[in-house]
């Protein structure tokens, strides 16, 4: 039997990133490569040339991994071919998978328009569909250790809200709880497939730094009403992935994990 | 309140999207024998929207059958037009229209993936924003909303229906943020989580013919499917002041499938 800590090991491993190029995408790049991942590899729709920065990040702080990072649109299913086409040059199985790329539009549900939902539809959910579909059959599906995929869902998918209301997204997260369901099912005994659902970040370059930064006007409020009284920061969602994405998880499939503090259970 | 009042649906109008067939034909007979005029919108193939609605018309005097496609927003919105131009006013939506696609998620083409998503997500987004912004939130007396979700939005199976269950998922997400958000309008949204109940849809799995079927019996705690009927007390119930306080909930009708 593996030592505990043994089991966390990510240790030569290959993973993905979808959405690797900024904000959340960066804080798990830099997990997988602290838990030992020698092969890195991350999407991003790459403006003001963010993908060779982040790259260029990573490589300076771990340069003992192999690491890439590619331009890739995931709501466009030819672009998601070609990356898995590229990608076979490098490895020959991938063994962590993770859908963090998403994008979003708030605004009352009255006022969004077919363009703002479709746009947030497309690249959470039907993105997320082609990257795991063609990555699965294509790089994780024959491989001899198993897959794990990790879809990164949110807190909105539980649970709605009056100040933000940002419909796309939420029917997207939610959407996403469902694929991790029903993949984990159809896809046992082979692949792992798993979500995490956050909340409020801290210190990550998200949608809700606009609250939780020092200085922002909410921030009390907010805190007020999580009961651990933080934020998720980056250390958290790091190690969510590591478990998830690790023989630490081994029986859990199907599952969502939530980082919230726990505001979903007061 | 007395009990009858409370369930009356009388001086209410239904709209059902799907509503010419299946469970979405149960769900506008129970509006209709509850009191209400019914709306009931399809895509109206091989006249069978006609048909429902002569059918249905037997049952309550007011009853209008109207083309829609609710996953295209011209038509949604040409839907909504023409029951402005009726003065008819919706104070109950079904959003009940819904297609499945099995098939392995690994060759599971973009485009059975999106005819999915595009009618039972993107159609009930579509569905919901329209009459909220058209009747309900203007005339500020609310409404009810209920979505059909399903089972298939809580549980993986061994079949692929990735599309499917996603979307069931996705209508769940989106039935507590519409209730969340509109609450201070009097606007109630829930959901109903059927598991499997016969219907053209489901044919494959639920005919008497297919082999499935008995499995499926097997697998539920009451050993049968759901029929049609058992889920017109579940949307009377939700679609009036019986349930007034209650938005944001999901009921699943299932046999007790979710609770095994």
């Amino acid at each position: 039997m593996k030592k505990l800590l043994d089991l966390f090991s990510l240790s030569g491993k290959a993973a993905f990133v979808t959405g690797g190029a900024k904000g959340l995408g960066t804080c798990i790049n830099e997990g997988l490569l602290e838990a030992g991942v020698s092969s890195l590899f991350f999407c991003g729709r790459g403006r003001h040339g963010s993908i060779e920065d982040e790259e260029k990040r990573l490589k300076e702080k771990f340069s003992n991994a192999q690491i890439k990072g590619f331009r890739c649109d995931i709501s466009i299913e030819e672009q998601v071919k070609e990356i898995v086409k590229e990608l076979k040059n490098f490895i020959k199985y991938l063994d962590i998978l993770i859908c963090n790329a998403g994008v979003t539009w708030a605004a009352p549900t009255s006022e969004q328009t077919m363009q703002s939902w479709s746009k947030v539809i497309d690249t959470n959910l039907t993105g997320s569909f082609l990257i795991i579909r063609d990555f699965s059959r294509e790089l994780i599906k024959h491989n001899p250790n198993g897959g794990k995929i990790i879809l990164i869902s949110s807190l909105l998918a539980l649970q709605g809200t009056a100040t933000i209301p940002q419909i796309g997204y939420t029917a997207s997260k939610a959407a996403l709880l469902g694929l991790t369901r029903q993949l984990a099912v159809e896809w046992a005994p082979q692949i792992r497939v798993n979500s995490i659902v956050p909340s409020f970040f801290e210190g990550i370059d998200s949608m809700a730094k606009m609250f939780t930064t020092e200085g922002s006007p909410v921030r009390e409020a907010l805190l007020e009403m999580i009961p651990l009284r933080k934020f998720v920061n980056p250390s958290d969602l790091k190690a969510a992935i590591c478990y998830l994405g690790s023989e630490a998880s081994a029986s859990i499939t199907g599952q969502y994990l939530v980082l919230d503090g726990g505001i979903s259970v007061k | 309140m007395n009990i009858s009042q409370l369930f009356s649906l009388s001086d209410k109008t239904g709209l059902v999207t799907g509503g010419a067939s299946g469970i979405g034909y149960s769900m506008a007979e129970g509006l209709l024998e509850a009191g209400a005029k019914l709306i009931i919108c399809g895509r109206g193939r091989h006249g069978s929207l006609e048909a429902a609605s002569n059918k249905l018309g037997q049952i309550g005097p007011e009853v209008v059958g109207l083309n829609c496609d609710v996953s295209s927003e011209e038509n949604v919105k040409q839907l909504v037009k023409s029951l402005n131009e009726m003065s008819i006013n919706i104070d109950i939506l079904v959003n009940n229209a819904g297609v499945s696609w099995g098939h392995p998620t690994e060759s599971l083409t973009l485009e059975k993936w999106k005819m999915v998503i595009d009618i039972n997500l993107t159609g009930t987004f579509l569905m919901c924003r329209e009459v909220i912004t058209s009747f309900m939130l203007p005339r500020g007396t609310g409404g009810s909303i209920i979505n059909i979700s399903s089972v298939a939005g809580y549980k993986g199976g061994e079949y692929g229906v990735a599309a499917y269950n996603s979307s069931k998922a996705g209508v769940i997400g989106m039935t507590k943020q519409l209730a969340i958000e509109y609450a201070s309008n009097g606007i109630r949204v829930n959901a109903i989580a059927p598991s499997w109940f016969p219907s053209y849809m489901s044919r494959y799995f639920t005919n008497e013919e297919s082999p499935m079927r008995k499995t499926l019996e097997n697998q539920n705690p009451m050993g049968r499917l759901g029929e049609p009927w058992e889920l017109k007390g579940v949307v009377v119930f939700l679609a009036s002041n019986a349930s007034s306080y209650i938005t944001g909930a999901v009921i699943p009708v299932d046999g007790g499938l979710m609770s095994q």
